[in-house]
């Protein structure tokens, strides 16, 4: 049987960048390429992003 | 006949002088009444007075129109543009001013009545089109003081106005102000204390301020109106307006019936 789910996830990630820096940009790619990466661990599985979105109060 | 009058003339011309000379009367007169109108709505009203209990000046809920408002000024804070790092950067120069404003008192529901366009939620103020960008500018800028109570207030995480520091420094405290004491946040008026304001008030904490909304103390909020586009799902469930009180500049708690500015609270 073939299955899927759609995850939400909340991750909180810190790191030192230049004040002015587009943060949320560099983060959101840095989270595609790690789970991209990370997916590789489980070929049985076809994982894809298909949202990224910063939660702001 | 140059310089001639003919039988009559005076008669004929006399009307018409008078006609003009009343039109002209009237067009001066309506110039006067504008003009006082205006610097009515744009003279520094000194600042609240520090009786409790005075009367908010927009009578039935009406909102005062400032044609021209102040221009916001800023202060480099700990590294931080005030164009923060990213998202909406014109709406994050907003929540960054720093400067004090003449500040008019207005009804709690002038505000959280006060309309805006749909077209503009969840947009950034760069693709607004002229005549919704025009609609929020009447309105938006305005220095205002409201009364109120406190229902709540939360430090918020990081985020694109604060350059998303880690630190407590750079977090917003997120306050909701209701209109009675003991209501809930459906109608409330989201208000935000900002890291470059609060530098410069160590007494403003969430600690205090919840303290002082469970005592059910009347408070009036002074600071800039500006609308928050990014939230309109809240409204009708923590909060009753997008327009909100952003940047607090002033906190003042009535007291056996005086406003003591919350700096020198303990």
């Amino acid at each position: 049987m073939r299955k899927a789910i759609q995850l939400k996830v909340i991750l909180w990630i810190e790191g030192e960048d230049e004040p002015a820096h587009d943060f949320a940009a560099s983060t959101t790619q840095a989270v595609k390429e790690i789970v991209e990466a990370g997916s590789a661990k489980h070929p049985e599985l076809k994982v894809t992003v298909k949202k990224i979105t910063e939660q702001s109060g | 006949m140059n310089g001639q009058n003919l039988p009559g003339q005076p008669k004929s011309y006399k009307p018409v002088i008078v006609i003009i000379v009343i039109i002209l009367l009237v067009v001066f007169l309506v110039l006067i009444m504008r003009a006082c109108l205006r610097s009515r709505l744009n003279t520094p009203t000194n600042g609240p007075d520090t009786t409790a209990g005075g009367k908010p000046s927009g009578t039935g809920g009406a909102f005062p129109e400032m044609r021209e408002k102040p221009k916001p000024s800023f202060q480099p804070y700990k590294g931080c543009p005030p164009e923060g790092d990213g998202g909406d950067r014109a709406l994050n120069m907003l929540k960054n001013r720093v400067d004090e404003g003449n500040y008019i008192q207005v009804q709690f529901d002038a505000v959280e009545k006060l309309p805006w366009p749909t077209t503009v939620e969840r947009k950034n103020r760069s693709s607004w089109s002229s005549n919704d960008a025009s609609a929020i500018a009447r309105y938006e800028g305005t220095p205002v003081t409201v009364e109120g109570y406190l229902a709540d207030a939360r430090e918020e995480g990081p985020e694109t106005p604060n350059c998303h520091g880690a630190d407590h420094d750079f977090h917003d405290f997120h306050i909701w102000l209701t209109q009675s004491a003991g209501d809930d946040r459906t109608n409330s008026i989201v208000i935000e204390m900002t890291p470059p304001v609060r530098s410069n008030h160590p007494n403003w904490t969430t600690k205090i301020l919840r303290q002082i909304g469970r005592d059910q103390q009347r408070v009036r909020i002074s600071g800039w109106l500006m609308l928050d586009p990014e939230h309109p799902d809240q409204v009708g469930k923590t909060r009753g307006t997008i327009w909100e009180i952003h940047p607090v500049m002033r906190v003042e708690v009535q007291q056996q019936g005086r406003w003591i500015p919350l700096d020198k609270m303990s």
